[in-house]
C-alpha cells in the first residue's frame, strides 16, 4: 500500500486523517507541522501522497506545494482546506495539485479521492 | 431547544433543581433525530443522496432541507413534515414537567408568563425560542443595536455550527459590548482582509467543544484540546469566509492561535462577547473589529 505524509498545523486533523487512512491500509510515513517541514520531510522521504493543509504557519500549503513541485514534479499532492479558500484553491491547482479535500472530514469522500489520485 | 431556557429559568426561580433541569434536557436530547436519518427511514431520499447532501452542508453554510430541495431530493412539504417528525422540542418538555408531577399545565403557564416578563421577550420573541429554528432564536440575544451586520452574520453562523457539530441544546445569553476579556482558556482565529477580525472561543466550555469535535477525551483544557476547538473554529470560518467571498468580500484566514495561561484581549474599538452554554459549560464567543486589538 501507499506510503503517505500528512502536513497539517492542526494535531486533530493529524490524528483523525492518519486513523481514516491507515485504517485504509495506507501507511504514514511522516507528519509535518507546517509547509517547511511538509517540503523537508517529502524531500527525505520521497512519500506517494502528500495530504497538505493550505492554512499554515511559517510555510502555507500553497507555498509549500510550489516548493515541492518545482524541484518533484512527480510529486502527488491533495490539498486539505476549510471551505472559504477559494482563491487559494485555484492557486494550488494551477500550480499542480492532484485534488481537494473538505474540512470537517468525510470518510469517504476521503478514500475516493485518495484512492483515484494514486490510480492516476 | 425552548426547554433550555425556560428550564434555567425555573431552575434560577427554584422551581427545578439542577438534577431536575439537567435530567430533562438530557431526555429531550435523545428525543430529536438528524433529518437525514429521518428522510431515509420516511423513504423520501435514498441513503446516497442523504450522504450527497451531507456532503455538500460541510461546505456550505446551509440547513439539510434546504440542500435537500435545491437538489431536487426533497419538496417544502416533505422537509416541513419531517420537521415535525424531529419532535417539538417545547412540548417535550412541557410532557417531561407534567409527567414528572413537578408542574401542571396551569402552572406551566404561569411560570411561562413570568418568564417573558422578566426577561422582556415579546410573544414573537417567545415563538422564535419555541421555535427550535436557530436562525429566529439568534436575533433574540443580539438586540444591541450597536452590533455591526458581519459580526451579526457571524455570530449566527458560528451558533448554527454549534447546533450543527457540537450540541443542539445550547443555550446562547444576550450579547455584551465590552472592552477587555480576562480568561485562561483562549481558541482564537484572525480574518484579515476587506475584514479584521478576531474571533475567539473562550473559557471552560472549551473542554466539551474540543472533546466533541475532536471526538476525543481530554483530562483538562491543555493545548491538544484547544487545538480541536481552533480546527471547529477553522471550519466554522472557512463557511464564512465562503459566504463572504460569493458577496465579493475577500477575507483571508491566519493560522489558529491558542491560549492557555491567564490571558486579557483588550481593545479601544468594538468588542462583542455572546454568551454560550453547553451541557451548562460557559464557551463565550468574543468577537474584536476595527482597530487593533491587544492579547495579553
Amino acid at each position: 500500500m501507499a506510503n503517505i505524509l500528512i502536513v497539517d498545523d492542526s494535531r486533530t486533523s493529524r490524528r483523525i486523517l492518519k486513523g481514516l487512512l491507515e485504517g485504509e491500509g495506507y501507511t504514514i510515513v511522516g507528519e509535518a507541522v507546517n509547509g517547511q517541514e511538509g517540503y523537508e520531510k517529502y524531500a527525505e522521504l520521497k512519500p506517494d501522497l502528500v495530504t497538505m493543509d493550505i492554512t499554515m504557519p511559517v510555510m502555507t500549503g500553497v507555498e509549500s506545494l510550489k516548493k515541492i513541485k518545482g524541484e518533484f514534479p512527480e510529486a502527488k499532492i491533495i490539498m486539505v482546506s476549510a471551505a472559504g479558500q477559494q482563491h487559494n484553491m485555484l492557486e494550488a491547482v494551477q500550480n499542480g495539485a492532484a485534488e481537494f479535500i473538505a474540512k470537517p472530514f468525510d470518510a469517504e469522500e476521503i478514500k475516493k479521492v485518495i484512492k483515484n489520485v494514486l490510480e492516476s | 431547544m425552548f426547554g433550555v431556557y425556560f428550564g434555567k429559568y425555573l431552575q434560577d426561580v427554584g422551581v427545578l433543581t439542577s438534577e431536575q433541569y439537567v435530567d430533562i434536557i438530557e431526555q429531550s436530547r435523545t428525543a430529536r433525530v438528524k433529518m437525514g436519518l429521518l428522510a431515509v427511514s420516511e423513504g423520501f431520499m435514498t441513503e446516497a443522496q442523504a450522504d450527497e447532501v451531507n456532503q455538500l452542508q460541510a461546505m456550505k453554510d446551509a440547513r439539510f432541507g434546504d440542500i435537500a430541495i435545491e437538489k431536487g431530493y426533497l419538496n417544502e412539504e416533505q422537509v416541513s413534515a419531517l420537521l415535525k417528525k424531529q419532535g417539538d422540542s417545547y412540548l417535550l418538555f412541557v410532557q417531561a414537567l407534567v409527567e414528572r408531577e413537578i408542574l401542571d399545565l396551569e402552572e406551566i403557564q404561569r411560570h411561562l408568563n413570568h418568564y417573558k416578563k422578566s426577561e422582556r421577550l415579546t410573544a414573537l420573541e417567545i415563538d422564535a425560542l419555541k421555535s427550535s429554528d436557530i436562525d429566529k432564536i439568534i436575533p433574540v440575544f443580539i438586540k444591541d443595536a450597536s452590533v455591526p451586520p458581519i459580526v451579526r452574520d457571524y455570530i449566527a453562523l458560528m451558533a448554527r455550527n454549534v447546533v450543527r457539530f457540537i450540541d443542539n441544546k445550547v443555550r446562547f445569553e444576550k450579547i455584551e459590548r465590552i472592552n477587555t476579556y480576562t480568561t485562561k482558556y483562549i481558541a482564537s482565529q484572525c480574518f484579515t482582509g476587506d475584514y479584521e477580525l478576531f474571533i475567539g472561543i473562550c473559557g471552560q466550555g472549551n473542554k466539551i467543544i474540543g472533546e466533541t469535535y475532536g471526538k476525543e477525551e481530554f483530562e483538562a483544557i491543555d493545548e491538544d484540546c484547544l487545538d480541536a476547538v481552533c480546527e471547529f473554529i477553522n471550519v466554522s470560518n472557512g463557511l464564512f469566509g465562503s459566504k463572504l467571498s460569493q458577496e465579493e468580500v475577500k477575507i483571508d484566514m491566519l493560522p489558529p492561535n491558542m491560549y492557555v495561561n491567564d490571558t486579557t484581549i483588550s481593545t479601544e474599538g468594538m468588542m462583542f462577547m455572546l454568551p454560550c452554554f453547553i451541557k451548562e459549560q460557559r464557551a463565550d464567543i468574543v468577537i474584536c473589529m476595527e482597530t487593533k486589538w491587544n492579547i495579553n
